[in-house]
């Protein structure tokens, strides 16, 4: 959640700028890696980053594991540099970055009650 | 200069010259043609008449040409709170002004064709709800909107339109200033040029011509042959025409209407006015002859005359009762002075005078004494004369007594002698007095003196009567109104088509002649333009399984339509209901560029609002190629959202400027000039690695992100490059991408050997060194957060010289 919370912060200082968007977007990804990451299946292994995300399906409800495998490859499609892809600007950003908030405060609270 | 367009012409375009296509042309050509026509004086009379006076045509030389486009500002416009300037690349060339929906790239595009036009596509038209917030919404107060034009020459204008507060869209102040702010009459008949080879392209313009009926289509098309003036002077005449023709139905419809009206009437001059409209009488000679007869018809005969009557003269009434009292005085007084017996008395001496002459008597034969001698005769003669004189006198008195008498019985007659009528009871009454009066004077019981103010009696009711007669005549003629009015109107539209029938002959051929005359150049026209649609067309949808018909206008007025038919699987069938929303789009855009880029037009530049729309990836290259032709001698400046067109002219190896528009907070725009994305992220990089505010393990991971960002972009452009020299299909190429998508090493591998290896680490270790190895790998560990990662320092500093050594930095695709 500290990562989120940087990631706003880069946004907020300088949301006009392309490299403050971007590099919150990065931000926002690692969070979502770190917390899937948590999961006390995973911890110890180096599973694919997509694996990870199907796996999570059995783990725990598959419309919460879709909608990270979503929030994850948005992020990740955006701090990829594309010839022709537009940056969102940060009306949309903040939108993305809520999402991933709520997606880790539900992942957080799975991981708690989850017995392996 | 002669501007006759034949076979030379058409061969001509076969060539790829286009004809003059404006309308100042398509009338001096009528013009001639109509010199060689052999027309009738009288039609070509009308032809003249109607059509524009060559003479009077405003030249086509605008007196400047090869503008471009320097930039666009806009302030307080739509999605544009500030003044925002959005500089073009000047020149010839293709710029992509890119952003996400919502971005404000439309509203530069709309801000060009307001500043040029004084309307956009957009809120033309528009519902009354959808134009309210054309001013923008955080800055709505002194909206301004300016284009900076160029020509090659050097010669600089802004054009620039603003509105005050509460001034709608369509009522700006235009100005059009110098470089140095005066204002300079250098492009005069702007408007004229833009209308007639419009350089914009509005995202709305092209569904227009799809969505409509067929009418509005050949609307878009129509003006498209700059066939503008010969249309109005069609439309002028066809309404002539129908004024004519119109006026002719209606006057006869009247006339039907007449004679029906007076079908059922027994009345003699109703069957004299039926007979007189059936031989075709003047109308308005009629329409005068019944007005006056209406009162005759409308009252009876005693009722007439009682209208005619001439009024009593009180005063002359007066003196001639005096008169003949006076005279009837001298009458009576005469009388009583023995007038008789001086009458017996002169004849007597009468006869004795001739008697004494006749005998020569010499005395008296009564008395025997007294003397007939000449004193005798002198004095009876004296005598005789005075008697007769006093009876002369006297007769004259009787003749003139008689005399006055006659005429009072006249004047009172031509009362008594007009009878009486029912539906005129007052007319009774005045008789009687009349012949009461007749009465009393033949009697000449006393003075006739006191009869007078019977005669002021009389006097009144003849008056009241005539006033009676009046009114009666007024209400019965109020039966014949509707014919009257019916009458009336009938000579009037009678007289209209009188006046107007001896031009319908010649209005009508003169129409003929137009319409041929416009279907002629339209064809001619219209061949010209097919040669470049078919071009264009091949280059957007050769991939489709379409071959287009050469379009074709038909018809005019309320009757025109377009006919879009093609050819697929050996089968004609209409476009309009086969085509996709894409094929439609682009046959819209083939359409619109031959006229935008016609060489008669003074701009230099497009200006194209999003025209990818509803394309495939096939006709999006299309697009790609045709505007990469039409950059080679023109700017050309396309906005759009949709990354798929700038992609494609990446993939073709098109040389594009990319201007990227984001919106911020306020409605603040950034303006940014796109580079390569390796250039980019390498340039984010570096700027992240630059700021302080940033956490240390933020900024490693969010400049580990960058860098392996960078380096994949480097290695993907270098593949990209090298494939299209080594002559890889580019589907080739892009599937080879997609493979590389989930690892930086197979990207790496695809930048240095054109093909994904797995072995590239360690290629890289053997042949560039272990550091770069160690730092790829640190890069994508950061980029996921791996905490095992090692040596995070300088980060960009170490990618950079990693790029080099693998890429060449500096020598970039």
């Amino acid at each position: 959640m500290e990562l989120l919370i940087t990631a706003r912060q880069t946004l907020k200082a300088n949301p006009a700028s392309t490299p403050h968007r971007r590099g919150s977007i990065a931000l926002a990804r690692i969070a979502i890696e770190t917390t899937a990451s948590q999961h006390p299946e995973f911890v110890g292994t180096r599973i694919d980053w997509r694996a990870r995300f199907i796996a999570l399906r059995t783990l725990t409800h598959p419309d919460h594991a879709r909608k990270g495998y979503y929030l994850w490859s948005r992020c990740s499609n955006l701090i990829h540099y594309h010839p022709y892809r537009l940056i969102p600007d940060h009306t949309k950003i903040e939108h993305l970055l809520q999402q991933t908030q709520s997606w880790i405060e539900t992942e957080q609270s799975h991981q708690v009650g989850y017995i392996r | 200069m002669c501007f006759l367009l034949g076979a030379e012409a058409i061969t001509a375009t076969a060539v790829g010259v286009l004809l003059v296509m404006d309308s100042t042309h398509c009338v001096i050509e009528a013009l001639d043609q109509l010199a060689s026509a052999g027309l009738d004086s009288e039609i070509e009379d009308v032809l003249l008449e109607y059509l524009p006076d060559r003479d009077g045509l405003a030249s086509s030389e605008f007196g400047w040409s090869d503008v471009f486009i320097e930039s666009i500002f806009a302030r307080g416009y739509r999605g544009i709170a500030d003044g925002q300037n959005l500089k073009l690349p000047p020149g010839p060339g293709l710029a992509f002004v890119v952003g996400l929906n919502g971005a404000g790239k439309s509203s530069f595009a709309e801000a060009a064709e307001l500043a040029l036009t004084g309307t956009t596509t957009r809120w033309d038209k528009a519902q009354k709800d959808a134009r309210e917030n054309w001013r923008n919404i955080v800055n709505p107060s002194k909206t301004l909107v300016r284009v900076e034009l160029r020509e090659t020459n050097g010669s600089v204008a802004k054009v620039e339109r603003h509105w005050e507060e509460n001034i709608e869209l369509d009522q700006s102040q235009l100005s059009v200033k110098d470089n140095n702010g005066s204002a300079t009459d250098r492009f005069n008949g702007l408007a004229e040029a833009v209308r007639q080879y419009p350089p914009l392209l509005a995202d709305r313009a092209l569904p227009k011509l799809t969505d409509g009926k067929l009418s509005e289509l050949f609307d878009a098309f129509d003006p498209l042959l700059g066939l503008e003036d010969l249309d109005e002077t069609q439309r002028n005449i066809n309404s002539q025409v129908k004024e004519i023709r119109s006026a002719t139905k209606l006057a006869t419809g009247l006339k039907k209407e007449v004679l029906s009206l007076c079908e059922s009437s027994t009345l003699p001059e109703i069957l004299d006015l039926r007979s007189k409209v059936n031989d075709g009488s003047n109308a308005g000679k009629i329409y005068d002859d019944f007005h006056r007869q209406v009162p005759a018809i409308a009252v009876s005969q005693p009722v007439r005359q009682c209208l005619g009557l001439d009024p009593l003269d009180l005063e002359e009434v007066k003196h001639r009762l005096a008169r003949i009292d006076e005279t009837v005085a001298k009458v009576e007084d005469e009388s009583r002075k023995g007038n008789q017996t001086l009458t017996r008395v002169a004849d007597l001496l009468e006869q004795a005078l001739q008697l004494q002459e006749d005998e020569q008597l010499t005395s008296c034969p009564v008395c025997e004494t007294g003397q007939l001698n000449q004193e005798w005769r002198d004095k009876t003669a004296i005598t005789l004369k005075t008697h007769r004189s006093l009876t002369a006198a006297l007769k004259e008195n009787q003749r003139l007594l008689q005399q006055e008498l006659h005429q009072l019985q006249t004047l009172l007659e031509q009362t008594t002698k007009i009878g009486f009528s029912d539906d005129l009871p007052e007319l009774e009454a005045a008789s009687k007095q009349a012949q009461s009066l007749l009465r009393s004077i033949s009697s000449r019981d006393s003075n006739l003196v006191d009869l007078f103010s019977d005669f002021e009696l009389l006097d009144m009711q003849i008056s009241e009567t005539q006033t009676a007669a009046k009114r009666l005549v007024e209400n019965n003629s109020e039966e014949f109104k509707p014919l009257l009015d019916l009458l009336d109107s009938w000579r009037k539209a009678q007289q209209k088509s009188d006046e107007l029938s001896p031009t319908k002959r010649s209005h009508e051929k003169a129409l003929t002649w137009i319409k041929s005359e416009i279907t002629r150049q339209r064809s001619i026209r219209l061949e010209a333009i097919n040669t470049q649609i078919t071009n264009t067309w091949q280059k957007f949808s050769g991939s489709d399984d379409l071959k287009l018909d050469p379009l074709e206008l038909t018809g005019s007025t309320n009757r025109r339509k377009v006919s879009l038919t093609c050819q697929t699987g050996g089968s004609e069938a209409n476009a309009r209901s086969i085509f996709s929303q894409g094929q439609l789009h682009a046959l819209a855009l083939s359409i619109f560029l031959p006229r935008a880029t016609h060489k008669g037009s003074p701009f230099k530049f497009l200006l194209i609002d999003d025209p990818v729309q509803s394309f495939d990836e096939w006709k999006t290259d299309g697009l790609a190629s045709v505007l990469e032709e039409l950059a080679q001698t023109r700017q050309v400046v396309v906005f759009t959202h949709d990354e798929r067109l700038p992609k494609a002219a990446s993939l073709l190896g098109i040389t594009a400027s990319v201007i990227n528009i984001t919106r911020n907070e306020d409605a603040a725009l950034t303006i940014t000039k796109r580079k390569s994305a390796a250039t980019q992220a390498l340039k984010e990089a570096y700027i992240m690695s630059k700021d302080e505010q940033l956490s240390p393990d933020a900024k490693v991971n969010i400049v580990a992100v960058c860098c392996r960002a960078a380096i994949e972009s480097y290695a993907i452009e270098r593949y990209r490059h090298k494939a299209n020299q080594q002559g890889t299909p580019i589907e080739e190429i892009e599937s080879c991408i997609k493979q590389s998508e989930k690892s930086v090493w197979d990207k790496i591998s695809l930048g240095l050997y054109c093909e994904i290896d797995r072995g590239t680490a360690q290629k890289v270790e053997t042949s560039h060194g272990q550091e770069h190895r160690n730092l790829i790998t640190t890069l994508n560990k950061k980029s996921h957060h791996d905490p095992q990662a090692a040596e995070v320092h300088d980060l960009y500093g170490r990618t950079r010289k990693t790029i080099d050594k693998l890429f060449t930095l500096n020598s970039q695709p």
